[in-house]
């Protein structure tokens, strides 16, 4: 089974963490022990193809630049959170794909952009036109998400797979072969 | 139904299936001790058994055979024509067989002397097992000979053998048990015939020939009084004065002929099992009784009479009477009619379990269908049940059924009637109702009571399972969720544990509950007075640890206060020793909570000023009690410590530390390098800049604690920015230009900048205009050191030192202010932030240093000294920093490392690989030994996600499940300090001061765009 390491960016506040407890522990498990292996871990189906999900989190270590630097790194796909009430979390959202980009030296990163908390319309501050526009500059998809309402949460991972998958095809038997040739 | 268990054992063992098996396990559970051994055991006794149903007087050594049973029953039996007295094995023979009885008597006789003299030594009955010998190949010592058509259970040797193995205790227990019961256990007594007649299983053993009240109820005594008229009114009734060995007994009938002549009295009543249980109603209610009080009532020759006939002068009905009678019975035999079958259950369940028949058994399993409190258990729990369940009653209110504090003997069920719920100190707490159960608690967790029972009604009837069957039973398949309830809610949620080898003492652990009900039954279950040693339970620490989330010290207080002076109620009235008993133990408790409360936590439970007068309090009341001398010292103890705290804080009292205008770390005012670090506490002076969005400043000093909105206000003022407070913001610009924005309750400001960040307060709406000064960009201030001139071991050597003290000063208690927001406490979380400004730090002075040089070795091994220092955090930072993409980008620089440097980065850089949530970092700290100071960022977030992915309370409830999660992180910290830190200095002492100073303050960009502006001077692409 492929795997694939998704890193949720974002400032503190935005949801992060709710995401990701949302989408590894659906909605059946009322207990989440953070600190054992398969916490982050789900596995989903992805246009017919089983697929091992680890989600690298940087909430609760927002104030180590490091932590999200060796995310960046060990991630093949990225999701950037801000939160439709709070513009400052939108603006943010900039430098932090300049660094990934930085990090992954390229401009093609598989990237999804959302915008969290989507059932709190009355606080909106943020519009949706303006996170399409981001996008669009960003060059990745857009959309709206509720951690708490469970709206579109899986979906996120989805497009990341589908985005990772297209970029880079999995290489088959490769491996096996390049053993051989070492044997002989 | 009854056959078909024997249909099922006398298959040959390999082709019985799992019900044949089930089946007889079911017979065998049903004899006492037999039912004590563990299913599984049971089951290899069901698989491998035979059956042997003997006459009288048998006969045989049919331990010779080695055939299959149905064989050796048929051989059996033909021996049984050729010896009459033969026995079933003989003295001196090797015993090839274990044997156990299920129904009838055997004598056992002892060969006293060579020429073949037998002495009886004993009977053994149901239940009885002989033939242990078969385990040490030993001769039999005693012969065994059959008294009446008995039913035997033999199992070959080396199955017995095997199914010993396993269940050497409890098989042991039984044997030696049944060994004394039998009078085995020295044959040399063999004359002693009589078994002893100790040992009752269960507190009191009901007697189904005893009335259940202790008077008939009106109806009933009208009933018996009517029946009673009629048959003596009757020519042919059956009720005469009898010679019964000797002695006359006046007007008693014999059981079959009482119900024979109920079957002809009224159409209504058709068959004798009807007319046994009416009769049977009038007896469980003292109208009738056995002649001898040894029989419920049965359809037999044992004689009944009536209990008005017992003194012998009760007389003879007028005619009158006899009418009124008649009239009564064509009234009230319908509703005896209705009492017959209730009768007769409550007969079998107070049967004891080997005396219940299967369609007995079948009866009384239907009747636990319909109790609620059991209609959670499997159908097979509920057929288990049904040979052990007993019926009892108690005939006065106010009856005490047990005491808070007393051991647990039963769990029972309210078949009709109340009872009352008293707790020591609270009064009632509940009412419980026909259908309620209670007393599992104390069952589970082997714990005393934690209620006292009253009858609230007369004639309470309780259905009841004894510990050694509940444990048997449904301790290992009951759901394992036990909810207490007070007032109709729920207070209390226990779940069972799993139990783990060596660990956990108690099979329950506290799921969720109310504060006070978790203090409760924390003060009554887990802090045992009577037991030393560690309790390796982690509830009591975890609730230590985690209850200022739930319960705030004053509240604790509060509550701890009114369980020690629990007695203040009882004081004035007369004190019953057992009362005085009850408070001391209280008060011990209490005693030992804020021992382990100082424990756990330390100095935060003396620096609240609520908690520290609380515990002067006790103190003195503890010191003036004569039955608390031990709690004395104890709490001696404890006000040493506080006064040691005291003393401490006030030597280090108005402590004044500074948050340096070029992000240097921040350190004591005075400047005093050598000192050992101390704790930054909360009304210590802080002085800081606060900038405005021109780049002009006011430098301020405030004590720790202070609030964002007061700072706001006042460097406002000091700036002269006209606007009010609602729209003015206090921020924090970052070195790459980001802005954070303080909530106007948050406090500890200062300490929690960035490590190159800067405090500006601004006009809300003008957020967009502040930008960093041009001073952040650049290095914060630091010595100017020529790092290659410092040995490495030196760096690693002081930089450990350094950072334990910070390490050692941060709380666990900041870990979770931290994650819940430390406004919602009010409290500073600044030597946490402190820590973690530390990391920052040491990681972009390793980029900084690296990119402004390019000496990486160096670098690669001063990081395996922090490595080996257990220095887990810098060593991360170092690690981090060095992969910064700043560095790691450098390829030339990292081509021209030797490749052994390389290789060995390339190992330390698997360690930080966050894959399957950072395993491998959590398997080699797992392998270490403290002192460690641990990587923070980690046990960060798994604080927040313990947070973030739990709820705290769940249906009104705290859901301690979070908390001890929570807790578990704080352990980790505290673990990882749980020894001191001492280090041997690495090499004579080098220019030592200066190494201390440097590492105390490095020089760092924090900024990543300058990094990499550098990074690509040094190495253009």
């Amino acid at each position: 089974m492929r795997e694939y390491k998704i890193v949720i960016l974002g400032s503190g506040g935005v949801g992060k963490s709710a995401l990701t407890v949302q989408f590894v522990q659906g909605i059946f498990v009322e207990k989440y022990d953070p600190t054992i292996e398969d916490s982050y871990r789900k596995q989903v189906e992805v246009d017919g193809q089983q697929c091992m999900l680890e989600i690298l989190d940087t909430a609760g270590t927002e104030q180590f630049t490091a932590m999200r630097d060796l995310y960046m790194k060990n991630g093949q796909g990225f999701i950037l959170v801000y939160s439709i009430t709070a513009q400052s979390t939108f603006n943010d959202l900039q430098d932090l794909r300049e660094q990934i980009l930085r990090v992954k030296d390229t401009d093609d990163v598989p990237m999804v952009l959302v915008g969290n908390k989507c059932d709190l319309e009355d606080e909106r501050v943020v519009g949706k036109e303006l996170g399409k526009s981001l996008a669009n500059q960003f060059n990745c998809s857009f959309m709206e998400t509720s951690a708490k309402a469970k709206i579109n949460v899986n979906d996120i991972f989805n497009d990341l797979v589908q985005q990772i998958n297209k970029k880079s095809p999995e290489k088959k038997q490769s491996k096996k072969k390049k053993s051989l040739c070492i044997l002989l | 139904m009854a056959m078909e268990w024997i249909t099922a054992i006398d298959k040959r063992p390999c082709d019985r299936n799992m019900r044949d098996v089930e089946l007889i396990a079911c017979r065998l559970r049903r004899v006492e001790p037999l039912c004590r051994l563990t299913n599984s055991a049971l089951q290899q006794l069901a698989m491998c058994g035979f059956y042997e149903d003997l006459e009288k007087g048998v006969t045989c050594r049919f331990y010779l055979h080695k055939h299959s049973s149905t064989i050796i029953t048929i051989d059996v039996m033909e021996l049984f024509l050729f010896f009459l007295l033969a026995t079933v094995f003989r003295a001196g023979e090797q015993g090839r067989f274990w044997y156990a009885v299920l129904g009838g008597q055997l004598e056992v006789r002892y060969h006293a002397t060579a020429d073949g003299d037998t002495k009886s030594i004993c009977n053994l009955g149901v239940g009885a097992t002989f033939g242990e010998s078969v385990l040490h190949d030993l001769p039999r010592d005693s012969t065994v000979v059959t008294k009446t058509t008995c039913e035997l259970l033999r199992v070959e040797q080396q199955d017995f053998r095997l199914i010993w193995e396993k269940n050497k205790e409890l098989m042991t227990d039984i044997i030696t048990n049944c060994k004394f019961k039998n009078g085995f256990a020295t044959p040399v007594q063999a004359v002693a015939l009589v078994s002893p007649s100790k040992k009752q299983l269960s507190p009191d053993h009901p007697n189904p020939a005893l009335p259940i009240t202790e008077s008939p109820s009106p109806a009933m005594a009208k009933m018996g009084w009517a029946l009673r008229s009629l048959l003596l009114s009757d020519t042919n009734g059956c009720l005469k004065d009898r010679k019964v060995s000797g002695k006359l007994i006046k007007k008693c009938a014999p059981g079959i002929e009482l119900v024979d002549w109920l079957v002809n009295l009224s159409p209504v009543v058709h068959t004798r099992i009807q007319a046994t249980g009416m009769w049977q109603a009038l007896l469980e209610e003292g109208v009738i009784s056995h002649v001898a009080r040894e029989q419920p009532f049965k359809d037999k020759v044992f004689l009944y009479r009536f209990r008005v006939d017992e003194e012998g002068n009760a007389s003879m009905p007028s005619s009158d009477e006899v009418n009124n009678a008649n009239e009564h019975i064509k009234e009230g035999l319908t509703s005896l009619l209705h009492r017959g079958p209730d009768a007769t259950l409550r007969l079998i369940l107070r049967k004891p379990s080997h005396e219940r028949t299967q369609e007995e058994l079948e009866l009384v399993f239907e009747e636990l269908l319909h109790i609620p409190a059991l209609s959670h258990l499997s159908t097979s729990i509920k057929r288990e049940l049904a040979s052990i369940i007993v019926f009892e009653s108690h005939a006065q209110a106010g009856t005490v059924l047990f005491n808070q504090g007393d051991e647990g003997r039963s769990w029972y069920i309210l078949q009709k009637g109340s009872v009352d719920v008293v707790i020591h100190g609270k009064g009632t707490v509940a009412t419980l109702k026909e259908g309620d159960d209670f007393g599992k608690l104390a069952l589970i967790n082997d714990a005393p009571r934690a209620a006292t029972i009253v009858l609230k009604e007369n004639n309470c009837h309780l259905l009841r399972v004894d510990k050694e069957h509940f444990n048997r039973i449904l301790r290992d398949v009951e759901a394992n969720t036990l909810r207490l309830q007070e007032h109709g809610k729920d207070v209390l949620i226990l779940e069972r544990v799993v139990k783990q080898r060596g660990l956990t003492a108690f099979k329950y652990t506290v799921m969720s509950g109310t504060p006070s009900k978790m203090l409760e039954h924390l003060l009554d279950t887990r802090l045992n007075v009577l037991q030393v040693g560690p309790n390796d339970d982690p509830f009591l620490d975890d609730f230590l640890l985690t209850h200022i989330v739930f319960m705030p010290i004053a509240q604790l207080v509060d509550e701890l206060a009114s369980h020690y002076h629990n007695d203040s109620e009882i004081r004035n009235g007369a004190e019953s020793p057992e009362d005085y008993e009850y408070l001391l133990t209280c008060k011990k408790r209490v005693v030992l909570f804020i021992q382990r409360w100082v424990m756990a936590v330390r100095h935060a439970v003396f620096e609240d000023p609520a908690a520290a007068h609380f515990i002067e309090e006790i103190a003195t009341d503890v010191e003036s009690d004569h039955g608390l001398q031990e709690e004395a010292g104890i709490i001696h103890q404890v006000l040493t410590q506080m006064s040691r705290y005291l003393e401490d804080r006030q030597q280090n009292m108005g402590q004044k530390w500074k948050l340096p205008p070029n992000g240097q770390p921040i350190g004591l005012f005075s400047g005093n390098v050598t000192a050992t670090r101390t704790v930054i506490r909360p009304d210590d002076d802080i002085i800081f800049r606060v900038h405005c969005a021109d780049h002009t400043f006011c430098t301020l000093r405030f004590p720790i604690y202070t609030t964002a909105e007061v700072i706001k206000i006042c460097a406002a003022d000091k700036l002269q920015l006209n606007r009010g407070p609602e729209d003015l913001a206090l921020v924090e610009v970052k070195s790459n230009g980001e802005r954070t924005i303080f909530k106007d309750n948050d406090l500890s400001i200062p300490t929690a900048l960035t490590l190159n960040g800067r405090m500006f307060v601004s006009p809300r709406d003008h957020l967009d205009a502040l930008t960093p000064l041009p001073e952040q960009e650049g290095a914060t201030e630091g010595l100017e050191m020529d790092i290659e001139t410092l040995a490495t071991k030196d760096l690693a050597y002081h930089m450990t030192l350094f950072d334990w003290d910070l390490f050692w000063a941060v709380h666990e208690y900041e870990l979770l202010y931290h994650t819940f927001g430390r406004h919602h406490f009010n409290k500073i979380t600044s030597n946490l932030d402190v820590f973690i400004r530390r990391f920052n730090e040491i990681q972009y002075w390793v980029v900084t240093e690296i990119i402004s040089t390019s000496n990486l070795n160096k670098r690669v091994s001063l990081l395996k000294n922090c490595k080996e220092y257990q220095n887990l955090n810098a060593f991360f930072a170092i690690v981090m920093g060095m992969s910064n993409s700043a560095v790691s980008r450098l390829t030339q620089t990292w081509d021209k490392l030797p490749s052994k440097f390389r290789k060995l980065f390339t190992e330390f850089e698997a360690l930080i690989d966050p894959s399957r949530n950072h395993r491998a970092y959590r398997m080699s700290v797992g392998k270490l030994q403290p002192p460690v100071i641990p990587f923070m960022p980690l046990l960060l977030k798994d604080m927040t996600f313990a947070h973030e992915g739990n709820k705290t309370s769940i249906d009104g409830l705290v859901n301690f499940e979070k908390m001890h999660m929570m807790a578990s992180t704080m352990r980790a910290v505290r673990f990882c300090r749980s020894r001191h830190l001492v280090l041997d200095p690495p090499s004579p002492k080098n220019n030592e001061s200066q190494i201390r100073s440097y590492i105390s303050c490095f020089r760092a960009i924090d900024c990543q765009r300058t990094l990499n502006t550098m990074s690509k001077k040094i190495e253009p692409r």
